[in-house]
């Protein structure tokens, strides 16, 4: 009877959305209730799920609706051919603990059972509270302490995922690419995590609708804006303030506006000491529901580094001194930016079919302008992308979704816009750079199987390609992911990942700079391109809700990028004959046990790991050290509730030292003119000498309010670097303290700061 | 200052710079001394090859300014046996006398496109080092002359030059010094103090015509006198001089990664060159 009635069975499709604020939730787990037929929620919190005529019991279909952080819903529904049927989620109390533990299972189960792997989705709200330099969440710094992730320097936002560079990190926030992730050179990352929603760091089996990048995709979600009620969030912390408002425009829209200011410039002026930097973002979002099958959300983001320092200020600062300044004309600064806009079209074409069409634009750009006498010097470098993305998720079977699309970008570069006056120009003339423009394309096709109830296989593959000064890149990108599910309670993962980077950052690989810029491929600098292969074993213990992975990789690189000895960057239009390519590789093991309910939550990762390069031009044409080849490291975070008032976090790092060039002797040579001499530094081998491993614990400690009330404040006090060590960054040589000879020693940047933060809600 | 202010003050500086960790102590082992080898080429009248030792990072400081005589005389390495061969003849270089670690030859001919190998034996350590470099022709200047100018308060003297490239590949350092003042005492751990000098490479890949012409000029000099030599060098010395030239650009130094100089010596280091330069004299009004 029933299969007369429903056929081959019922869809059930609609959203899955926070029942306070309206925002989507995505990668919730929607399953028909008592069996393993489920599915979880796209980025934009959309479901689709088959249902077998088998499962749809008394006409009615048995839905369980479950997300971390949230009470599990159990609804059932008529049954139907097609049935539209939104869900909003209610938080969890602590009253509710029961149906908390459901959702984490649910969570726990689905993680085992899908074929994504060196995958981890971290919601911000769960880092937030989370030990951080001067009270400063940063989401990046987070992402840092998961396993395959090395750091660069202390305190700054380079990640070098599974031995790749720094620039192999696609970061897209709201689908748009974020060039220049970091704020004070590097030191804070450009994201404020009160506008943020969600983050999703792959490190490897990258989905098929994912690429132009080597190393890892940091996906990064936006908050959509309470819809349902106004409300404002901020935190004034040592560093920074942050302010967000959010609420509903009509029943149909709402919007999301936050803004952040450093005020280091401030507090210093406090002090007479002066200090002329500063860096600010705005993040904004608005959606509208324009029907049930369509809505559309603008997102935007804009980042700014200041530094300006004129004459004034020298006056300023030497008032006594009345010779100076004045006559200078003086007038430094720069100013780098990030310009992101995203306009996305969700449309619902039936039961089974949604889409998200994105118009995407992106702007990074610095002005570099120094002043003295009449001479003005003025830099500039712009990069303006503007792009298409079209996604499609078609549920085909509920054992079977595949996605298909393509993406199209126009790059504009304008490197080295070099413009000069007085007497300067006499040294450096005005240039117009080498404009240049290219084209990103690519298609995309997977699909994701479950061919019995133990074997589930993603199987995608991307075309992509790149038109550069009349020459055409191509490059096949299969992806194949897959899983064995042994029992509830453990799996077998295994994936292939071909990656190709049209795109690179044209930087000293020391340090970071605010004149680094982005630049395609040329006719001559060919795309870096990487194959991984990725083992996996994965295991759940539902009870405490616990998850653990134990992942191998090994990683090739081509094509890589690296910099001629002595190659000079800074203002070179022709750096393009400073490039050299070569290859390289990494493998290492990643274990990771995380905890993500309970008053007790956190992980710990560990990473063994190995990266070399290998350039003909380089260390004699010998293999050697990427420079953070961290053979160990360790990350312990624990965030654990006190009470209703009190929550505790604790990280503690412990990392084996990046590799540095080290002197290790001299000699004294005749200049070429042979009027003098000249000292000339013997080094080790490129990258030969491992520095000192470093460990850290970072501590903070949350109090909250007694009773909740309309205005809410938490305050945070924390330390970083609770027992002071030095975290080396560079090996120097330093006289000894009685006179006789030289020692090396290996300064630290950041000692104990101490940090006091006070964070509200209305 | 005020109170407020100086509390804060010693509070953000307690906080950010009170704490800086401790550095932390690391070993490198350091490189066993090497024979570093230079030479000197004056057309028609001599070759002359110096030969020091490299000492340890830990030794001493950074810079040359920081180098005793006394020191710099303990590198030189004394009683060493040096020769020169070419064309199955060897020349046993003698000892300049006073000059420990300079050793000469004025009777050793110099022959275009003629490979000459040095080798040189230092009894003290055992170590044999070589190098063989190929002598190109000398390639003189057609015409030089020196202008002294002044602009917007810069003084600057420009040089114009010309001269004949041969035919095929070259590569050409030209050389621009000042002549220290007659009363400064010639330093030559301090030659920024006493003499001004310049080094000006070119690849012959970017001349348009075999009848190379230029105007350098030079900032910031105000000498009555100024030698300019020209000297036809291997591809492989200017490649080094270039990559020596570029480490010295203030930023480059400032990020790059560091360098290990190329050397043409087998078994040590420097580079041993076999150019005979054209030198000038100009005196300016």
């Amino acid at each position: 009877m029933l299969l007369n009635i429903y056929g081959s069975g019922a869809v059930v499709s609609g959203y899955v959305k926070d029942a306070e604020s309206g925002e989507a939730l995505m990668f919730t787990t929607v399953y028909v209730t008592g069996s393993s037929v489920g599915t979880t929620t796209n980025q934009y919190g959309f479901y689709s799920l088959s249902v077998d005529s088998a499962l749809i019991k008394n006409d009615s279909i048995h839905l369980s609706i479950s997300y971390v952080g949230y009470q599990t819903v159990q609804r059932s529904v008529p049954a139907g051919r097609h049935v539209e049927l939104n869900f909003d989620l209610k938080q969890a109390t602590n009253e509710l603990k029961e149906l908390v533990v459901v959702a984490s299972q649910s969570k726990l189960e689905e993680e085992l059972k899908s074929t994504e792997m060196s995958m981890v989705r971290l919601p911000v709200k769960q880092i937030k509270s989370l030990p951080a330099i001067g009270g400063e969440t940063d989401i990046v710094k987070v992402v840092q302490l998961l396993p395959g992730v090395a750091k660069g320097s202390e305190g700054g936002t380079g990640m070098f995922v599974r031995g790749g560079d720094a620039d192999q990190n696609l970061v897209l926030l709201d689908e748009s690419i974020v060039y220049n992730i970091g704020h004070l050179f590097g030191f804070f990352s450009v994201f404020n995590p009160d506008a943020l929603k969600d983050l999703t760091m792959i490190k490897g089996a990258f989905p098929s609708n994912y690429g132009g990048r080597l190393s890892s995709i940091l996906d990064i979600r936006m908050k959509e804006g309470h819809q349902n009620k106004f409300q404002g969030t901020g935190g004034i912390g040592l560093l920074s303030s942050r302010l967000t408002l959010e609420g509903p425009i009509s029943k149909k829209a709402s919007f999301l506006v936050s803004g952040r200011r450093t005020y280091i410039d401030q507090v210093f002026k406090l002090v007479e000491l002066f200090v002329p930097y500063y860096f600010y973002d705005i993040n904004a979002k608005v959606n509208y529901i324009v029907s049930q099958n369509d809505r559309i959300y603008y997102s935007m983001y804009y980042g700014n580094d200041v530094l300006k320092f004129d004459e004034g200020d020298v006056v300023e600062e030497e008032a006594s001194d009345t010779s100076s300044g004045n006559d200078l004309g003086l007038d430094f600064g720069f100013t780098l930016g990030n310009l992101t806009n995203t306009i996305r079209w969700n449309h619902i074409y039936n039961a089974k079919m949604f889409s998200n069409i994105s118009l995407i634009s992106t702007n990074f750009n610095y002005n570099i302008r120094g002043q003295i006498f009449n001479n003005q010097l003025l830099i500039r470098s712009n990069i303006f992308d503007l792009g298409i993305k079209a996604d499609y998720d078609y549920y085909y079977k509920a054992d079977n979704h595949i996605k298909f699309g393509g993406m199209f970008t126009h790059h504009t570069f304008k490197p080295n816009i070099i413009s000069t006056q007085g007497d300067i120009t006499e040294f450096l003339e005005s240039s117009e750079g080498e404009k240049l423009f290219t084209q990103e394309m690519a298609v995309y096709g997977q699909s994701d199987k479950e061919f019995t109830d133990k074997i589930k296989v993603n199987t995608g593959l991307r075309i992509s390609g790149s038109v550069v000064e009349g020459k055409v890149y191509t490059g096949l990108e299969p992806r194949l992911a897959s899983r064995y599910l042994i029992d509830k309670y453990n799996s077998v993962k295994l994936s292939y990942s071909r990656m190709k980077q049209y795109m690179h950052r044209v930087s000293s690989s020391t340090v970071a700079l605010p004149t680094d810029l982005w630049y395609p491929v040329t006719r001559t600098i060919k795309p870096q391109s990487s194959s991984q292969i990725a083992a996996g074993y994965n295991h759940i213990f539902p009870k405490w809700q616990i998850s653990c992975s134990l992942e191998a990789y090994y990683k090739w690189m081509n094509n890589l990028i690296e910099y001629r000895e002595g190659a000079n960057l800074i203002l070179n239009n022709r750096f393009e004959n400073e490039l050299l390519q070569g290859s390289g590789d990494a493998y290492g093991l990643e274990f990771f046990v995380k905890k993500e309910e309970g008053n007790f939550t956190g992980w710990i990762s560990y990473t063994l790991a190995w990266a070399t390069r290998d350039f003909d031009d380089l260390n004699n044409g010998e293999r050697f050290w990427a420079k953070y080849d961290r053979r160990h490291t360790v990350s312990t975070v624990a965030t654990l509730k006190l009470s209703k008032r009190w929550t505790f976090s604790a990280v503690w790092v412990y990392s084996t030292g990046s590799r540095f060039t080290a002197q290790i002797g001299q000699y004294v040579m005749p200049n070429a003119t042979y009027t003098g001499f000249d000292i000339i530094p013997i080094y080790t081998a490129r990258n030969a000498v491992q520095m000192s491993p470093s460990h850290r614990l970072d501590l903070n400690i949350s109090l909250r309010p007694k009773k909740d009330r309309k205005f809410t404040g938490e305050w945070n006090f924390g330390c970083y670097n609770f027992y002071n060590r030095a975290t080396p960054y560079r090996i120097d040589i330093v006289p000894i303290e009685n006179g006789l000879g030289y020692r090396y020693q290996q300064p630290g940047l950041f000692g104990f700061i101490p940090s006091i933060a006070y964070n509200f809600k209305f | 200052m005020k109170l407020r202010p100086a509390i804060l003050g010693i509070c953000i500086s307690t906080c950010f710079w009170g704490c800086l960790p401790k550095p932390l102590p690391i070993e490198v082992d350091q490189v066993e001394p090497q024979i570093v080898v230079s030479s000197q080429v004056i057309p028609n009248q001599v070759m002359v090859i110096t030969l020091s030792r490299s000492f340890s990072a830990l030794e001493q400081g950074q810079d040359s300014d920081s180098l005793s005589e006394e020191f710099l005389n303990q590198l030189l390495v004394e009683n060493a046996t040096v020769t020169i061969s070419y064309e199955g003849v060897t020349d046993t270089l003698f000892d300049l006398p006073d000059v420990p670690g300079v050793y000469a030859s004025v009777s050793t001919p110099q022959y275009d496109h003629v490979a000459y190998t040095l080798s040189a034996y230092d009894p003290q350590t055992g170590s044999t080092v070589s190098s063989t470099e190929e002598m190109l022709p000398f390639v003189g200047f057609d015409s030089v002359a020196a202008v002294r100018g002044s602009s917007n308060g810069f003084d600057y003297i420009d040089v114009s030059y010309s001269f004949t490239d041969p035919p095929g590949s070259n590569w050409y350092m030209v050389n621009y010094y000042a002549e220290p003042e007659e009363n400064i005492q010639f330093d030559p751990l301090s030659p920024d103090q006493n003499i001004a000098n310049f080094t000006q490479l070119l690849n012959d890949k970017t001349f348009g015509t075999f009848e190379f012409s230029d105007t350098y000029r030079i900032y910031d000099w105000d000498s009555t006198n100024v030698y300019v030599s020209i000297s036809n060098i291997s591809e492989n010395y200017y490649n080094y001089l270039a990559l020596r030239s570029k480490s010295e650009n203030f930023f480059t130094d400032l990020v790059k990664e560091p360098i290990n100089y190329p050397t043409n010596i087998e078994n040590g280091l420097g580079y041993f060159t076999t150019h005979h330069p054209d030198v000038r004299f100009i005196q300016l009004d």
